[in-house]
């Protein structure tokens, strides 16, 4: 099972929203993290076949993203999406169902299965007009699943779940990741960190960084500090040092940064993390940083 | 006694677990719906309202032909009909975009433009229908020749396709059926504003000025049909950039 | 099918599971069943009932044990498993059943382990109403017997 992504570009007139991306993906779940802005969307769409590349290929198998057979291995849910109005999140599965080449017979099954797996199931004769962002959300996911698809994207799939939700989520996605290939975009770090086997980092339109989180993570490992100090420092601090928390307290100042080494003597070295990374690479202080440690 | 016995008979016959299901069930192979079938199937999703104005269309026109006869007024009524019906025609097969299904539905296996042609087609075929029925109904009763009734009766409603189907091309907001609905009632309007003066618009001497609209918003509106379809086969808006 | 297919694996392994004995061939039987139910062009738009499954079921028991040279009947032991759950009390049920006539046992199966409906059984058995009734309090009230004679009063 290979999803192949061969320089995969899209040029709109005065920006470029991805740049010539190559990746293979196989079995497992990939996160890919970026901020607003970073290409990930459109990346998601263009692997969707729903948006068309200025240029590049993407193939499962073998199989050009704008062929029928494509789509029928694919399950995807947009950053958004919407319904027809008198539907209910049966009518809903139904219909997508048929779209997705399901028998009606067949679709009535997965579409029961399904909203019980997303826990929608005492809800599925309401309609979704009545439901909270969190149970959209949740059908949403659902019909992704619906033909059981070889590739799930999925575009910012936590967004309106609450914590309780978001676990049941993270569940799921590990399950389901281990005969399929997932691949789910946030900016919420947790969702990724504890279930993506491969973390693909995204920023102006290119993957800057690929690889599991021991590996992403080495650039800062043992290079993130905290302390405690007063405002003078601060500010010092603040001006020559990739910041990733500031936090005022009574009358010193809580920093927590990136250093090669510890940058003043209050300065404790913490475990870096996925959060401290992104922040690192994502804050628009960090033009600096970028100089010291380059993009690799 | 007797309910409890019930109750233990349930487990009573259980057997060791199973342990090539979950593989099974992955890898079970569903017999495929055809593209017939997702035909059928999207004949029924579309809206009652289009069958029940096209229907109400044509036994309005049987009334109103039976009560009033086939005057140059009964005609230019009746024009300013049909524009309604391809309001509600084009809202129909713009439903995806107008709520914000179309993403969706273009990674599906039948994606959106199928849907969109079948749409299309059905309803083309529908609308088709209804017109070369009043057509029928109308022609020999009036004194006006066959083709003359047909660009009479068309025209407007062709002036409110290329209008709607304008405005859809261009907007991808949930207000665009409202929108559509004033193109329509403008249309109307329009179309009873110049017809104040009935016996001489369908004269004769104006028979130019009604074949050249009709050609011009005839092509008009073909033109916007295939930009629509062209949009129907991905995402053209940049609307959303973000992320 | 109202079932998912998830339920519907699992009564029907326990079905064949009753007929075979063994974990193994009771599975490769289940998928068979699926496989060959999914094959058919007529479960693409009607779904038929629950009741075609469990006869597909039990043709390929059969055939499973026309080949194997083993006679149907030979089931009377309870199969001491440890990955079975026991209960105490569902041993001393277990033991009454096995008591019974393969044919009652099968029906208690259906009826009360997988919860088919008398309609169901009937079609599956190809007997009347009537007769699925009959059978199923003569099958209870042959149980009965065997448990009180055991002393065994608390069920």
């Amino acid at each position: 099972m290979e999803l192949v992504i061969d320089r995969l570009s899209k040029h709109y007139k005065n920006k470029i929203a991805v740049d010539r991306v190559s990746l293979t993906l196989k079995e497992g779940v990939y996160g890919l993290l970026g901020a607003n802005g970073s290409g990930k969307t459109t990346l998601m769409r263009m692997i969707c076949g729903v948006l068309k590349p200025t240029s590049g290929e993407v193939k499962f198998n073998g199989i050009d993203v704008s062929e029928e057979k494509f789509r029928d291995l694919l399950g995807y849910l947009p950053q958004d999406f919407g319904y027809y109005p008198e539907f209910t999140a049966y009518d809903f599965l139904l219909y997508l169902s048929s779209l997705k080449g399901l028998t009606r017979q067949r679709a009535k099954d997965r579409t029961s299965e399904l909203l019980k797996l997303v826990g929608l199931s005492d809800v599925a004769k309401k309609k979704i007009k009545s439901f909270s962002g969190g149970m959209k959300q949740r059908l949403g996911i659902a019909q992704a699943l619906l033909n059981n698809p070889k590739i799930l994207v999925l575009d910012e799939p936590t967004a309106g779940l609450d914590p309780n939700e978001r676990v049941r989520f993270r569940n799921l996605i590990s399950r389901l990741g281990k005969d399929r290939i997932v691949l789910l975009s946030t900016h919420i770090v947790s969702d990724v960190e504890y279930i993506a086997s491969t973390i693909l980092l995204m920023k102006n339109g290119q993957i800057i960084h690929k690889g599991p989180l021991e590996e992403i993570i080495r650039p800062i490992e043992g290079k993130v500090f905290e302390c405690l100090v007063d405002c003078n420092t601060a500010e010092y601090l603040i001006a020559n040092y990739p910041i990733i928390n500031v936090r005022e307290e009574k009358d010193k100042t809580f920093l927590r940064l990136v250093a090669e080494k510890a940058p003043c003597k209050e300065a404790k070295a913490v475990t870096a993390v996925l959060e401290d990374l992104y922040l690192y690479y994502f804050n628009k202080e960090a033009n600096k940083s970028e100089q010291l440690y380059g993009i690799n | 006694m007797k309910y409890k016995l019930k109750k233990e008979l349930k487990t009573v016959f259980d057997a060791p677990a199973p342990a090539r299901k979950e593989e099974f069930i992955n890898l079970l192979e569903y017999p495929k719906a055809n593209r017939l079938d997702f035909f059928i199937s999207q004949i029924g999703y579309i809206r009652k309202r289009v069958w029940i104005l096209s229907l109400l269309l044509f036994i309005g026109t049987l009334i109103g032909l039976y009560f009033s006869g086939a005057s140059y007024s009964f005609v230019w009524v009746v024009s300013s009909v049909l524009p309604f019906v391809s309001l509600v025609t084009i809202s129909e097969i713009a439903r995806s975009i107008t709520y914000n299904m179309d993403e969706l539905e273009m990674s599906c296996k039948y994606n959106l433009l199928e849907v969109s042609l079948i749409r299309i087609g059905i309803l083309g075929v529908v609308n088709l229908a209804v017109f070369i029925g009043i057509l029928l109904l109308l022609s020999g009763k009036t004194d006006l020749g066959f083709i003359r009734l047909g660009i009479y009766l068309s025209t407007p409603y062709l002036l409110n396709c290329y209008g709607s189907l304008f405005v859809i091309n261009r907007s991808k907001s949930r207000d665009t059926v409202y929108i559509c609905g004033s193109v329509t009632a403008l249309v109307s309007i329009l179309n009873s504003l110049i017809s104040i003066r009935i016996y001489d618009i369908y004269l004769e001497r104006n028979r130019m000025f009604w074949a050249i609209a009709f050609i011009m918003f005839a092509v008009l509106s073909l033109k916007e049909i295939v930009k629509f379809i062209k949009r129907m086969e991905d995402l053209k808006w940049n609307s959303s950039l973000t992320a | 099918m109202s079932l998912s297919i998830h339920d519907q694996y699992d009564k029907i392994y326990k079905y064949c599971y009753f007929k075979v004995k063994d974990k193994q061939t009771a599975e490769d039987l289940t998928q068979e069943t699926f496989l060959r139910y999914f094959s058919q062009k007529s479960y693409i738009n009607k779904g038929k009932p629950l009741a075609y499954l469990y006869t597909i079921a039990k043709n390929l028991c059969i055939d499973f044990y026309r080949k194997s040279g083993r006679d149907e009947r030979l089931n009377e032991e309870v199969p001491a498993n440890d990955e079975v759950t026991a209960f105490e009390t569902s041993y001393a049920v277990k033991q009454a059943v096995s008591t019974l006539p393969v044919e009652l046992q099968e029906m208690l199966l259906l009826r009360y382990a997988n919860e088919l409906s008398i309609n169901e059984i009937a079609q599956i058995m190809n007997i009347s109403r009537f007769s699925v009734y009959r059978r199923l309090n003569k099958a209870l009230d042959l149980l009965k017997g065997v448990l009180r004679k055991e002393d065994f009063n608390e069920i």
